[in-house]
């Protein structure tokens, strides 16, 4: 257990910067997901933390302490990594027990402490078998418990999920996080699934290019992206562009082809009067409406999914761009049909529209 | 840096043990040579018919046997390729056992099979196919019989590598849509196991062209290829010229026989996802 | 497989290169225990008097054996140290000129054994009292260590260095690393090509035969010498015996580290 600060963390490969002044401070017992997508600096970040490859500039505070000289072998840091890394010439309980030998640790407590931690995650009785033997939920598992065991003081979880089949991941999320707690210890999680980031972190950092993109709690991040490339990497579907105009009692009306949308921002948002802005909002927030309204736009149904939970449509001659409305009821929509969606003010989210400043 | 000087670091043994016992002796020979003889051994081989023809005679045996050894090997390697691994284990084993076996010990069981008083005549006499024992022993015959001996595990062992990772599904692919087995064989097998067919040939010309075992015991003394010839010339001739000659032109063939592959296939090869370790 | 007819010839085909392979080794073995000093088929009789032969005449065939087993450990336990940290060297870092090096080590196969022995015997006329098993053993820890390099690389080519970093994540120092990772799970390829580089130097012959003294002379010398002056079944005992280690070799790499390893 322990706290985490990285300042300034910078990494370059030759002309290349992988991670670009990065700033981050982790409490005991925190866990944070870093969420980005390949090549976006999060795995280097996790290198850089663990020692295998020295930060171009900044600092790496483990609880106050300056641990850039330490080799990675004293750093005390767990690893799981991706593809889990198990030692394929060594038994479950070898693999598990290796750190502990390596501590020289009287047999019998490495013996007790392998033994519960194996029971933690659940593998009692597969001490014996090789890697090799084990199905991939229960190689994972191995993986987590070797790096668990001798008791880091900040575990690092590299895609831990991302090699598991639907069903096992979300148990293994649910085991993730439960053991994370037990034991306290501040976790590290990188992912590309931002599902994964949202339900296992307590905070979490969207990366991109090697910079920090946002940083928040799940709910901020999900809900509230700071910009729309923070937003597309949510999973928003839905991107519409237009004109602001004055705000008035809180609500922007941003004008998007020949409908004007308001967008709840209650003074918030940085965008004057003719700004070019982007908005977006997230699939299952766009609802059917019985008549017109403020917010209410008809377009044509071209597509209809039926997803399961939910029935997702393509909409098209709302505004310029196509609208993606995920609809929670059920209810059959041909090819063609005229809807009427509403789209709440409060779920719109509103941003400067970057791109088209510059070009003007 | 620091990862670089410890790759320096262990590469250093190996190189300077190298440098020094054999990169150093193989240049300062032959600088030697050329600076007591001028390059006169060299033309004398170019231009004496008696060594003119020792290298054909060296290239004609190499080029037969692997020849034959591509022809034998190629089936060989794709029905152990295709074969359920208990049967396949039993024919590793008896690839790699003579493979393990010396030269010396497999010429000498050629020796007692082929000889005059041998174990083929023997039996073609027994038979009265024969009167006269058939002379093989101590002929170019007996030679590439033991060559592709000594060789075609080598072949096999290229080929069988590359054929077993060659998804029987794309064969099936193939028939699927429409292909027949000749068809599949020469569009679909025969492309993917160049990079074995190529290796293996490259290995089995080489070693045979080098070989100096087997066409000593089996070619008799009258029969010379580049190798044996070496040594007749230090031992028998004392022309250690003549020697140095021939052992630098057999280098040399070698060395461009690797470059000439190398340049022709590289770009083949690249396409191809360079082979097996792609 | 569908296709029957070519099945058909491959299986042919593959029967016959068995045969083929096996029968001059099934004929050693055979005539090794004929009684007479011609071998004929049908053996007329059993007898074991060449295998005593190989002891009680002046074959030289023991003490060629300790010469050639001499040698061949020795180098390959050289090769093993060289050929282990010049793999690593290869496999482990990222740099250009990777293969150029990789080249460099394996560059003795390339070179014809007979060139190479005559270079040698040149080189050391000129430096004078060069001793027997040091000529030998010179030629033969070059010629050898492409086979370990390459067994080596082999294995470390596919070698999931991510193992590495887990054990140092886990505490381990380098040496450490080394030595409870990255040597036992390369070890089949070490074992494969110490193996085969052993079997070389113990089976070489043009190095051997240029280099040895009246001294020092390895037991394929030794059995070549006999050959020509003596063509009796003495040959067919110790090549049966020599056989039998081959089998008893194979047999233990199976074991060992299976045979896949030399199909690589």
């Amino acid at each position: 257990m322990a706290t985490l600060e990285l300042q300034h963390l910078t990494k370059k490969f030759g002309d290349f910067t992988a991670v670009d002044d990065m700033n981050l401070s982790v409490a005991e017992g925190e866990m944070i997901a870093l969420l980005g997508g390949s090549g976006c600096g999060k795995t280097t970040t996790l290198r850089m933390i663990a020692g295998f490859t020295e930060p171009f500039s900044g600092t790496i505070l483990v609880d106050g302490k300056d641990v850039r000289s330490i080799p990675p072998y004293r750093r005390n840091v767990g690893i799981f990594f991706q593809n889990y890394a198990l030692f394929p010439h060594m038994t479950v309980f070898e693999n598990v027990a290796f750190g502990l030998k390596l501590q020289k640790l009287p047999k019998a407590e490495i013996r007790e402490r392998v033994e519960n931690m194996l029971s933690l995650v659940k593998l009692v009785g597969l001490d014996r078998r090789y890697p090799r033997e084990l199905s991939g939920g229960q190689q994972q598992r191995v993986a987590l418990a070797r790096a668990m065991v001798t008791r880091p003081t900040i575990l690092l979880l590299d895609e831990p999920l991302s090699n598991l089949d639907a069903k096992l991941r979300v148990e293994m999320q649910v085991e993730i996080k439960r053991i994370q707690k037990e034991l306290g210890i501040t976790t590290i999680i990188v992912t590309h699934d931002h599902e994964e980031a949202v339900s296992l972190a307590d905070r979490v950092i969207v990366m991109n290019a090697g910079r920090v993109q946002q940083i928040g709690t799940p709910q901020e991040i999900f809900d509230r992206p700071v910009s729309p490339f923070v937003a597309d990497f949510m999973g928003f579907s839905t991107f519409l562009h237009g004109v602001a105009g004055p705000e008035e009692n809180g609500l922007l009306p941003v004008k998007c082809g020949s409908h004007t949308l308001h967008v709840r921002t209650d003074g918030g948002a940085d965008i004057a009067p003719g700004d070019a802005c982007v908005l977006t909002i997230r699939s299952e927030n766009i609802a059917l409406a019985k008549e017109p309204g403020d917010n209410v736009v008809s377009g044509q149904v071209r597509t209809s999914t039926y997803k399961g939970h939910t029935t997702r449509l393509e909409v098209t001659g709302c505004f310029d761009e196509t609208v993606y409305p995920a609809l929670s009821e059920y209810t059959e929509h041909k090819e063609g049909e005229t809807v009427q969606l509403y789209f709440p003010p409060e779920r719109i989210c509103v941003y400067k529209d970057e791109k088209k400043m510059e070009d003007q | 840096m620091e990862r670089k000087k410890q790759a320096l670091l262990l590469a250093l043994p190996a190189s300077l043990a190298l440098l020094l016992f054999f990169i150093f002796p193989m240049i300062y020979i032959l600088i030697r040579t050329l600076a007591e003889n001028g390059t006169a051994d060299f033309t004398a081989f170019f231009t004496d018919p008696f060594y003119l023809d020792i290298l054909w005679t060296t290239l004609r045996v190499s080029l037969i046997s692997t020849a034959v050894s591509l022809l034998l090997g190629y089936p060989t390697a794709y029905y152990m390729a295709r074969t359920p691994s208990r049967l396949k284990q039993a024919m590793v084993i008896v690839i790699l056992f003579p493979f393990l076996v010396s030269a010396v010990v497999r010429s000498y069981g050629w020796m007692v099979i082929l000889g005059t008083n041998g174990l083929l005549n023997q039996f073609l006499m027994g038979l009265g196919l024969i009167s006269e024992p058939l002379k093989i022993l101590n002929t170019e015959t007996a030679v590439i019989i033991g060559m592709i001996h000594l060789l075609i595990p080598y072949m096999i062992l290229s080929l069988v590598g590359v054929l077993q990772s060659i998804d029987p599904n794309v064969e099936y692919a193939a028939y699927s849509l429409g292909a027949s087995p000749m068809t599949t064989f020469t569009r679909v097998i025969f492309p993917l196991s160049t990079p074995g067919i190529i290796s293996g040939c490259v290995l089995v010309f080489t070693m045979s062209m080098t070989s100096y075992v087997t066409p000593k015991l089996l070619g008799g003394s009258k029969f010379r290829m580049m190798a044996t010839m070496v040594v007749q010339e230090i031992n028998v001739s004392f022309d250690w010229g003549a020697a140095a000659a021939i052992s630098y032109i057999l280098l040399a063939v070698i060395l461009a026989v690797q470059v000439v592959v190398v340049l022709t296939t590289g770009k083949y090869m690249k396409r191809m996802g360079g082979g097996k370790n792609a | 497989m569908r296709d029957g007819h070519v099945n058909w010839l491959c299986r042919l085909v593959a029967v016959l290169v068995m045969l083929f392979l096996v029968a001059p080794l099934v004929v050693i073995v055979l005539a090794s225990f004929t009684p007479t000093a011609l071998v004929t088929f049908p053996p007329q009789g059993f007898s074991l008097k060449w295998y005593a032969n190989i002891f009680t005449s002046s074959t030289h065939f023991m003490d060629g054996l300790v010469k050639s087993l001499e040698i061949g450990i020795l180098a390959t336990l050289l090769d093993v140290l060289l050929g282990v940290t010049a793999a690593l060297s290869i496999c482990r870092y990222d740099f250009r000129g990777k293969n150029a090096l990789l080249n460099y080590f394996t560059s003795p196969m390339y070179v014809p054994s007979v060139a190479f022995a005559f270079v040698l015997l040149q080189l050391y006329s000129q430096l004078g009292g060069v001793p027997g098993m040091l000529r030998i053993f010179i030629g033969h820890f070059i010629i050898i260590l492409p086979y370990v390099v390459r067994n080596t690389v082999s294995v470390l080519h596919v070698f999931n260095w991510t193992l590495e970093d887990a054990a140092t994540s886990l505490g381990a120092n380098p040496v450490q690393v080394f030595f409870k990772i990255t040597i036992p799970l390369a070890k089949p390829g070490i074992l494969a090509g110490a193996l085969l580089a052993f079997l070389y130097s113990f089976d070489e012959v043009a190095l051997s035969s240029l280099l040895s003294t009246p001294r020092f002379i390895t037991l394929p010398i030794r059995i070549m010498n006999y050959m020509e002056l003596t063509f009796d079944p003495t040959l067919a005992a110790i090549s049966t015996l020599l056989m039998v280690a081959s089998l008893v070799l194979i047999i233990l790499m199976e074991r060992l580290v299976g045979l896949d390893m030399f199909m690589k």
